[in-house]
């Protein structure tokens, strides 16, 4: 019984890489998602491998090696535990097939293994893609006996445990919190914002950071000895002690355990259990009339606000965006004093920044997946007497107005940092504004060329879909192309000539998509079904 | 009221519909029947502009879905057997959205949104989402939008289903007021005894091909609607 449901838990995985009407992916796009995930996957070995080798060698030199184990392993488990938090609240306890299944003889138990051992692997993944760098590094840097490498390999297997563990009592949390609120997308972008700043700080921090622990590696070797028993057996297991991986082992072991039978026993109730915001109750009062084209842009916007899924990778530019107008505003004056300092740099200031903003725009993703989106209710916006072109155009006004409100912003406080001239001055500010209407416009082309209407979950249309990934690589690909169009013809002109040259073809560019969209791309969109 | 003339649509080598004619007048209620895969959907969804079909043409009010899909959109409603809603607008919201696509006036939507909603016993629950609703909350929902600008035509498909008895007996009223007033009802449906006593009119449909198509006495005679659709099935198995 449980080897038919992980079959079906793999089968799941599998068909979110169908196409359209559960027709097989072609091989050449196969092959391109999987290019595509192995390049993320060695970005990610590379990331660790640097830092990895950073610090094995001073920690071993100061006969703090263990530390260095144990430093990877909470990074490990950090990264697999905030990755694991989401897919834990959903497929543990949101899962559309909770009922169905609870409503066959399977025992509960059975049915959360099933979801348990899909978890695992992607809590095991994550936490591999640190722990391999590390072990590379150690096994570079060391002799280690067979006996470390066979607890180093247990780690491995062991660690997401822990993980997993922890991961399930954070997204229990989570469904409970997002349960009872209302507005789920605020608290998902308010959680998601606050750990993309922290990240950012520590990452800001992180050279400063590395030094101070190799200053104070006694110091943190006894905080983490103290605090993070799991993290300090951890280490010493590595090393090759034995009865420091059997303590590891329970560490790992026990919590899970914990957590699985807590589950076991709790999971009917969890899985059926309808909690939900206090019901809203209907007051009449006059209705607000608009016109066909507004409605439809408040409709798309209802929707973006509505979904968390949507609203955080679609508007992830415009989070960059804000962060840049503020950091601009508050620290840009330091800055901007240590770039002046460099020979020559004052010609490249505008351009750069305005190159700065395109490419924090660049990763809004408002229009790639929102034909796929209509997903199962598309029937309705093509029953109703709108043009295809007036539905595609609520969807680019939505893209810029989500996109364009923060890069003015963003342009407006570089301006006045950088005080350019009139006509870089503009262009600063409207640059950035007319590659926001291409970037939204090729969003929309690509979703029409690949639009994916049967998914189960938003996730699979917005971060599954092909034109949601090629959207990014596409506008990525025109600012290189311009950068590129420019280093080779530097000689011919000055940096202000080249950029308005730069605008007047990314306007044409955007007049060119936004004529096919209205023509063919709407006889597309009328065709779809 | 609508007119579908040869309409023919086919899936790659399957014919959905084929050679498909009907005339719909205006007061006529107009069942259609057909087994699962007859090709009764794809009819309905060409009818309402959802589908281009390879040929043939369909008329609602004697306008041309092909030439002018919006004129015939504005005086149609369809309502689909699964409505799939906005899962993230409340019920008032969607039906707002649906009366400034359909430009009806501010005071006209209060008032049907508010009798709508009533009769259907909907009101309490408008400002919830429609994520929220269960299935028959979001098939009563879908009609109240469906009447919201007052159709000519209401094309239905399977909609009595998820229905509780007083939302379908309720239903049948407003169609049957709706062809009163001079309107078209065409809606498919399995349920043959309902078909029996609310259809003036009924088309059997098979494999996309029509083999039955009258008034309700003139098709099934002395026999049921079921009789008679069943042994078509057998003739043609």
């Amino acid at each position: 019984m449980v080897k038919a449901l992980l079959r079906v838990r793999l089968l799941s995985l599998l068909v979110s890489f169908r196409s359209r009407r559960g027709k097989s992916i072609s091989k050449k796009a196969l092959v391109g998602y999987g290019l595509l995930f192995l390049y993320v996957a060695v970005v990610f070995l590379a990331l660790f491998f640097i830092l990895a080798d950073a610090l094995c060698a001073p920690l071993m030199a100061a006969g703090l090696g263990w530390l260095y184990f144990a430093l990877m392993g909470i990074l490990a488990t950090a990264l697999a535990v905030v990755g694991s938090i989401f897919a834990t609240q959903s497929q543990l306890f949101e899962a559309r097939d909770n009922e169905m299944l609870l409503a066959m003889p399977i025992p509960p138990a059975w049915l959360l293994a099933s979801r348990m051992v899909a978890l695992y692997l992607q809590s095991f993944l994550m936490t591999a893609v640190v722990l391999l760098p590390t072990l590379v590094v150690y096994g570079r840097e060391a002799a280690p006996a067979p006996a470390a490498w066979v607890f180093c390999a247990a780690a491995l297997l062991l660690l997401p445990l822990l993980a997993l563990a922890l991961a399930s009592v954070l997204g229990w949390l989570v469904a409970l919190i997002a349960s009872r609120m209302r507005n789920k997308s605020l608290i998902t972008v308010v959680l998601s914002i606050g750990f993309l700043l922290a990240y950012f700080y520590l990452y800001s921090q992180m050279s400063r950071y590395l030094q101070l622990l190799l200053a104070n590696g006694p110091a943190v070797a006894g905080v983490v000895q103290r605090a993070l028993a799991p993290f300090y057996r951890l280490g010493l297991a590595c090393l090759g002690g034995g009865w420091d991986f059997l303590q590891f082992a329970l560490w790992c072991l026990a919590p899970f355990a914990v957590v699985y039978a807590v589950l076991s026993k709790t999971f009917l109730h969890i899985a059926t259990a309808r909690r939900g915001a206090a019901k809203v109750r209907y007051r009449e009062k006059a209705l607000r009339v608009s016109s066909p084209d507004r409605a439809l842009f408040v409709r798309e916007a209802r929707h973006l606000w509505g979904s968390p899924m949507y609203l955080l990778n679609g508007a992830f530019g415009s989070v960059f965006l804000v962060i840049l107008a503020v950091a601009a505003a508050i620290r840009g004056g330091e800055v901007l004093e240590t770039l002046r300092a460099i020979p020559g740099i004052e010609p490249w200031l505008a351009p750069a920044a305005c190159a700065l903003v395109c490419l924090l725009a660049s990763m809004n993703i408002v229009t790639a997946p929102s034909i796929s989106l209509e997903g199962k209710g598309l029937w309705l916006i093509q029953s109703l007497p709108v043009t295809p072109w007036q539905v595609l155009r609520a969807k680019l006004l939505l893209h810029l107005a989500v996109t364009g409100v923060p890069s003015l912003l963003a342009s407006a406080v570089l301006l006045v940092l950088l005080r350019p001239g009139l006509l870089m001055g503009t262009l600063l500010l409207l640059t950035p504004l007319v590659f926001a209407d291409l970037c939204a416009a090729l969003g929309l082309m690509l979703n029409l060329f690949m639009p994916r209407l049967d998914w189960d979950s938003e996730a699979q249309a917005v971060k599954r879909s092909g034109s949601a990934m090629i959207s990014i690589f596409a506008d990525w690909a025109v600012l290189l192309v311009l950068i590129l169009l420019y280093v080779l013809t530097r000689r011919l002109w000055g940096l202000t000539a080249f950029v308005t040259a730069a605008t007047v073809l990314l306007t044409v560019g955007a007049y060119l998509v936004t004529h096919w969209l209205q023509t063919a791309g709407a006889r597309r969109f009328s065709a779809l079904h | 009221m609508l007119r579908i003339e040869h309409l023919t649509k086919s899936y790659g080598d399957k014919k959905a519909v084929d050679d498909l004619s009907l005339h719909i007048q205006p007061g006529e209620i107009y069942g259609f029947i057909g087994h699962n895969g007859a090709g009764k959907t794809t009819t309905i969804k060409a009818c309402c502009g959802i589908l281009q079909f390879d040929s043939g043409e369909i008329y609602v009010d004697g306008v041309s879905v092909r030439q002018d899909p919006l004129a015939c959109k504005r005086v149609l409603a369809y309502i689909p057997d699964n409505p799939d809603l906005y899962d993230y607008l409340s019920g008032i919201q969607f039906l707002n959205f649906v009366a400034d696509i359909f430009q009806v006036p501010q005071a006209q939507r209060q008032e049907r949104i508010h009798r709508y909603a009533d009769l259907f016993e909907l009101t309490g629950d408008l400002a919830q989402p429609i994520g929220a609703y269960s299935h028959g909350m979001k098939q009563k929902l879908a009609i109240i939008s469906a009447l919201l600008h007052e159709p000519k035509l209401v094309i239905l498909d399977e909609p009595f289903v998820g229905l509780d008895p007083k939302a379908a007996h309720i239903l049948k009223t407003l169609m049957r007021e709706l062809c009163d007033r001079g309107g078209a009802i065409f809606f498919s449906t399995h349920v043959l005894e309902v078909a029996e006593k609310l259809c003036d009119k009924v088309a059997i449909l098979r494999q996309g091909r029509l083999v039955k198509a009258g008034t309700m006495d003139a098709v099934r005679g002395d026999e049921s609607l079921e009789a008679v659709f069943l042994e078509l099935e057998d003739d043609h198995g």
